[in-house]
């Protein structure tokens, strides 16, 4: 089991696609600075509405800095992205752009392509015949697999926190005095948002591991984590058990950890969630593989 | 007693309602190098894969040095190696990375193997290489050196012979016989090249259909498809005098109802009957016979289809 491990985690730092998606980590951060520096520039807004009057101007401003912050919710139903969730959009801090820089929808993403590489690519490119036929115990490989591509999002998810915090504390600090209790909460916010996303990257290779197909894992990992959470969010506050089911997701528990003003029994509920899918969908996929015949 | 490497029993894999494998009792012996001989989708590709493990069979028994049994099945196919249809890696690394993950998964230790394997297919020289430049004669060997790596005792190898030129083959074809020899491997052989798999092999299985219609050592083979000319005469006795005083041929056999099998002289068959006719012995048949391996396993496959 420790040489599969091994041997996935050798294979990943030599797979292409993690190499470009470590790049694109980098980049989505960079821009993810850059919006929050212009959006921060109360003269650059002023110019952009040059022909309006003033107090149409600070009426526009007023409504915006509200849409960016609605009544303080935990999760803004539907948004999606590498949000600046700031309270005040001209006065932003490193600390508010910690918890934006998760990126909510964006992540699924770039975990269904990395998924899409490593688990489905196995089978496009018949790979996987070497890995199976030597009497390797097929729930080994899977369980390694989950593993290597864990630590390969880890290190993305690394990566884009990591430049948007460090970046955005550069331009408007840390927002607070920074102390080990601040430390141990990006810590704790980080290993919870791991976990939630070992719950999508499980789900995500169950898919892979169903459809056998790289283009359709990246599809169905973008229409089910990205788009479908944003166009079905509008039923959000109409139906009770709409709620209650639209809260159980793995989207919206994503969105949940990362949220500034998530608390500990928020964060809980998250953790829950990715775990009971991770167990599940593990279960699944390893029955899956086991049942399959490779040609 | 010889030792079994693999037997299978009553093997059978159906897809829907059709057989793929139906009912194939084979064995191989320590030493020994098994041709496997059949058409596109005869089934032996899916019979490999049994063997390996990456399909599942509907019924039937595979037993492996010794081990049935799913848990001992797969701890005895560490000790394969095996290079099935197309050889596939991974195409942004290069021959020894791909190696080097073969390697760990397949739990061998030291790094050592992978030059030696490389040295041993002629691959040393690729070293940045990545695999996605290489040909498919490349490939097949970078195949054979995977399924060599760690000195596996029972070798699969399907079709690996396809896409090498001429110099690649005789290249491939004496290095698995020397290592054959040298290290008394095992090996099984699929390959549609008969020509080449019978410079190798010491018995063969000829599959059709799904079924395993015979299993024949070389030297039955050889005796099977030795040529020779066939007469059916009306003295036999007489015959042989003139045959042997006449043309000095020795090498024949008599066999029931004036027959006689004659392993010489193959390009005199109108000598031969000019005689026995000047001598008034009567010539009812006479005949070349023999085949190669191409001639015996279209023989056998068509006896089959005419069923």
């Amino acid at each position: 089991m420790c040489r599969m491990i091994h041997a996935e985690i050798y294979k990943l730092f030599r797979t292409r696609t993690f190499k470009v998606l470590c790049i694109v980590a980098v980049i989505l951060a960079i821009i993810s600075i850059g919006t929050s520096k212009i959006m921060s520039s109360e003269d650059f807004f002023r110019s952009s509405l040059k022909g309006m009057p003033k107090n149409q101007q600070d009426q526009y401003i007023e409504q915006l800095q509200k849409i960016n912050n609605p009544s303080d919710s935990k999760v803004v139903i539907g948004n999606i992205g590498m949000r600046n969730p700031s309270k005040d959009i001209f006065h932003p801090t490193a600390r508010e752009l910690f918890y934006g820089s998760f990126g909510s929808g964006v992540i699924e993403i770039l975990l269904s392509v990395l998924i899409a590489s490593i688990v489905a690519g196995e089978y496009s490119s018949g790979t996987i015949k070497n890995m199976l036929a030597y009497g390797k115990r097929r729930e080994y490989y899977y369980i390694s697999k989950l593993i290597a591509i864990s630590i390969g999002f880890v290190i993305i998810l690394g990566i884009m926190v990591t430049v948007t915090t460090v970046g955005s504390t550069i331009l408007y600090g840390w927002g607070v005095p920074f102390d080990i209790n601040q430390a141990l909460q990006l810590l704790k916010i980080f290993i919870a948002t791991s976990i939630v996303g070992l719950g999508i990257i499980s789900f995500i290779m169950l898919l892979s591991t169903l459809i056998k197909s790289n283009g359709i894992t990246i599809i169905l990992g973008v229409v089910i984590f990205s788009l479908l959470p944003t166009i079905i969010s509008f039923l959000y506050g109409k139906y009770t058990w709409f709620d209650k089911i639209y809260e159980s997701t793995l989207p919206y528990n994503w969105a949940l950890v990362t949220s500034v003003h998530a608390v500990n029994s928020d964060i809980l509920k998250a953790i829950a969630v990715g775990i009971i899918t991770l167990l599940l969908t593990l279960s699944a996929g390893i029955f899956v593989l086991k049942s399959q015949d490779i040609k | 007693m010889k030792n079994i490497v693999l037997r299978t029993h009553k093997l059978c894999k159906k897809y829907g309602g059709e057989f793929a494998v139906n009912n194939v009792s084979m064995t191989i012996n320590k030493g020994d190098i098994y041709g496997f001989i059949g058409r596109n989708g005869a089934g032996k590709t899916t019979l490999i894969r049994m063997i390996t493990g990456l399909i599942h069979k509907t019924s039937g028994e595979i037993e492996l040095f010794g081990c049935s049994g799913i848990s001992a099945l797969d701890q005895s196919r560490i000790m394969m190696g095996c290079v099935i249809e197309t050889p596939t890696f991974y195409n942004n690394m290069t021959a020894r990375e791909n190696l080097e993950v073969s390697r760990l998964v397949r739990n061998i230790p030291g790094k050592k193997c992978i030059d030696e394997v490389l040295n041993l297919v002629g691959l040393r020289d690729v070293n940045k290489k990545k695999v996605k430049n290489f040909s498919l004669g490349m490939k097949q060997r970078l195949g054979i050196a995977n399924a060599l790596l760690g000195n596996p005792r029972f070798l699969i190898l399907d079709e690996p012979i396809n896409g090498l030129d001429p110099v690649s083959m005789v290249e491939i074809r004496e290095l698995l016989k020397k290592i054959n020899k040298e290290k008394n491997m095992t090996m099984l052989i699929s390959s549609h090249i008969l020509s080449e798999l019978s410079e190798l092999a010491t018995c063969y299985g000829i599959i059709n259909n799904g079924k395993l219609l015979e299993e024949i050592t070389s030297e039955e083979l050889n005796e099977k498809c030795k040529r020779y000319i066939e007469l059916k005469v009306s003295n036999a006795k007489k015959a042989v005098v003139l045959l042997e005083t006449e043309l000095n041929i020795k090498n024949y056999v008599v066999q029931e109802n004036n027959i006689i099998k004659i392993y010489s002289h193959l390009g005199q068959i109108g000598n031969i009957n000019t005689l026995l006719s000047t001598n008034q012995v009567t010539v009812d048949k006479i005949l070349s016979k023999g085949q190669n391996l191409e001639e015996y396993f279209l023989n056998i496959i068509g006896g089959e289809d005419n069923v």
